[in-house]
């Protein structure tokens, strides 16, 4: 019997516990669904609000590509960045840029997305002019490079000059020298002793012309013709009415910062003028004799020598730069004519740079020959008429000048408008395109190495997609 | 003790117990429900908040990325600072043919009031086939800070300017917009945006 009270004192507080079970659950199933509710008003606020900032992303993305696009088409480059395919990523999102060529006009059309926004912008420009410098090693007529002779290039703006291991023919470099002409390009063979010319890069001759390469001679790089010729531009050197300058002997001249016109400066024996930037110097003519020395220290700014009419840099007088910057020192010459100066019944070359070096900068004769003897390295860029490196004689292009201004005129705007997005599947996906490129096995490039040089078609095709994006985010 | 008497006074609960409890869950109850009220007018106006900044933002990138591309010749407004404009005329580029750009017909972005008042974009305003489409409508009759006195009350350089003003400065337009809706406990929620753009045409 006390078992049996037991039992029952037992069951009824087992009842009474139990009940409680059933409004504590639903409290908590109330709780939760508030919770819940509250939950998705705030995600979709939060997700509307994240749509606005991807659209605005976007946007900036897409004027991004724009930039860059600018900057290839300032650089000598096509306009075109990165492609449907593979484009350029920026940030947390990707763009790529196409361009339709119209002439002396170019439309850029960009088109950026960042996970759920879209955006493209167009703008149409004028194309600017290259500054010639950019050119490397061009001549409007001709180029011949004779027995030994080496063209190749480094990079000021990452170092210093290294002298590049050579190539195979054929095998390219990632400092490829820029070796043009309107005509025909010639390379002098060697022999099994003596080697030929040496191209570390490209040659490319004009849309008519040839490469002619002798025995021994090699090119490592393109030897495709151009599509186009180019036209130098023309100098226009205004000389004032002033007196010479003829330093004597043993006593240095040393010219400061600032603007100076002479009618001639005659450098005799054992004379030195020193030239200290920012600096120009008009000239009719400019002769160095035996044993005379011009020196230009560009470290405070660029020199630019300008001469009109006559260059007479004999052998054994000495013409150099004392800074390396390839963008410091520049000789222009409109010379053209061969004129009888000296009275010895032959007459002179309208310039002559046989002098000795090293010469850090642009040399630029457009309408009169230049050759360059082996004691007269240039390291920069020369553009003439027609050209020829003499043996053995070394030119090394310095590509830092690709990207210069100097000279040159930018590209510009015309108009800018925002325009429909392309048809694009990666544009049609409503997810973050960095998911779908890499579901994709894509990996979108980086903005400086997606630009196509002139010449070359940008991958226009559009890509299909492959689509387990879905099944991989949901 | 006798087993019945155990078992009658373990059953129910005695007069005190039952007040004391009903008491305390009434307590509980009403300041969960105090809490839940609370919780959903601030909700609430946070909603509206986030939605009147959202709808300002929106509107104000629209304009502001028509105004990018107007074509700077050809943008004016009717007035000029200090005296503020609630509308703007402008053409833009709408393609390039042959490498020349083409101009659309003329444009404006104005404050109207009717039936409210609204952000509204017009093509050839004022001519037969003119095209009228409302961006945004809970436009604020003046913008925040500022009331029709002739003073600049808020210190913007502008006077009496409205809910949507531009400022135009060679090729730079000053934008401001106020954008204002009643809120849910009567009040009204306001956001106002400024923002400048340059023509890029």
């Amino acid at each position: 019997m006390k078992s049996m009270i037991s039992r029952e004192g037992t069951d009824s507080r087992s009842t009474r516990r139990g009940s409680v079970l059933i409004p504590a659950l639903l409290a908590v199933l109330l709780t939760s669904g508030l919770c819940v509710c509250y939950l998705q008003l705030s995600l979709s606020k939060s997700r509307e609000s994240q749509v606005s900032v991807d659209a605005k992303s976007a946007f900036y993305v897409a004027e991004a590509g724009l930039a860059e696009a600018y900057y290839g088409l300032a650089r000598g480059m096509q306009g075109a960045v990165a492609s449907e395919s593979v484009p350029a990523r920026f940030g947390n999102g990707v763009y790529w840029v196409t361009c339709e060529d119209l002439g002396d006009r170019v439309t850029l059309r960009s088109t950026g997305l960042t996970r759920k926004g879209r955006a493209a912008v167009s703008a149409t420009l004028r194309k600017g002019t290259l500054s010639v410098a950019s050119l490397g090693m061009y001549g409007n007529q001709s180029v011949d490079l004779r027995k030994g002779s080496r063209v190749d290039a480094y990079d000021s703006t990452v170092g210093p000059y290294e002298s590049p291991k050579v190539a195979s023919p054929g095998g390219g470099s990632a400092l490829d020298a820029r070796v043009g002409c309107n005509g025909s390009i010639n390379l002098a063979g060697g022999s099994e002793y003596s080697p030929g010319a040496t191209i570390v890069g490209d040659a490319n001759p004009g849309p008519s012309g040839t490469v002619v390469i002798g025995m021994e001679a090699i090119v490592t790089g393109s030897t495709a013709p151009a599509t186009q010729t180019t036209t130098l531009p023309t100098l226009h050197i205004e000389l004032p009415e002033e007196e010479p300058l003829e330093p004597t002997a043993g006593t240095p001249v040393h010219l400061p910062a600032g603007s100076y016109a002479w009618s001639k400066m005659h450098l005799g024996p054992n004379s030195l003028v020193h030239i200290t930037g920012p600096a120009d110097v008009v000239l009719d003519e400019l002769v160095l004799d035996h044993g005379s020395r011009l020196e230009i220290d560009g470290s405070l700014g660029a020199v630019e020598i300008s001469v009109r009419s006559y260059v007479n840099m004999v052998a054994g007088s000495v013409f150099t730069t004392l800074s390396q910057g390839t963008d410091r020192a520049s000789l222009l010459t409109s010379a053209s004519l061969s004129v009888d100066r000296d009275r010895d019944g032959i007459a002179d070359p309208p310039v002559t740079l046989a002098a000795t070096g090293p010469f850090y900068g642009l040399i630029y004769a457009p309408r009169a020959p230049v050759v360059l003897p082996a004691s007269f390295t240039v390291y920069g860029s020369v553009v003439a008429d027609r050209i020829t490196l003499g043996n053995n004689a070394r030119l090394h292009f310095d590509r830092a000048l690709l990207n210069s201004t100097v000279g040159g005129t930018l590209p510009e705007f015309l108009c800018w408008r925002v325009v429909e997005l392309p048809p694009s599947r990666l544009v049609d996906f409503g997810f973050d395109p960095l998911t779908v490129l890499k579901v994709n096995s894509v990996v979108p490039v980086a903005p400086q190495d997606a630009h196509y040089v002139k010449g070359v078609a940008p991958d226009t095709s559009l890509r299909t997609w492959l689509a387990p994006v879905t099944e991989i985010l949901w | 003790m006798s087993p019945r008497r155990i078992r009658s006074r373990s059953r129910g609960f005695t007069a005190i117990e039952m007040t004391v409890s009903v008491a305390l869950a009434g307590l509980i109850l009403g300041n969960v429900l105090m809490v839940l009220a609370d919780t959903r007018e601030r909700m609430a106006i946070q909603d509206v908040t986030k939605d009147v900044d959202a709808e300002a933002r929106r509107s104000l990138d629209r304009i502001a990325v028509q105004i990018m591309g107007a074509v700077r010749q050809q943008l004016y407004t009717q007035v000029s600072a200090p005296l503020s404009a609630d509308s703007i005329n402008y053409t833009s580029v709408i393609g390039v043919q042959n490498g020349v750009p083409v101009v659309s017909p003329l444009q404006r972005i104005a404050m109207t009031t009717e039936p409210t008042s609204a952000v509204s974009w017009f093509q050839n305003p004022g001519g037969e086939n003119q095209k009228h489409i409302v961006w945004t409508r809970d436009l604020r009759g003046y913008c925040q800070g500022e009331i029709p006195n002739g003073i600049d009350d808020n210190h913007n350089g502008l006077v009496d300017e409205k809910g949507l003003s531009f400022e135009v400065d060679g090729p730079m337009v000053r934008i401001t917009l106020t954008i204002e809706r009643p809120g849910p406990d009567g009040k009204p929620v306001v956001k106002a945006l400024e923002t400048r753009v340059t023509c890029r045409n």
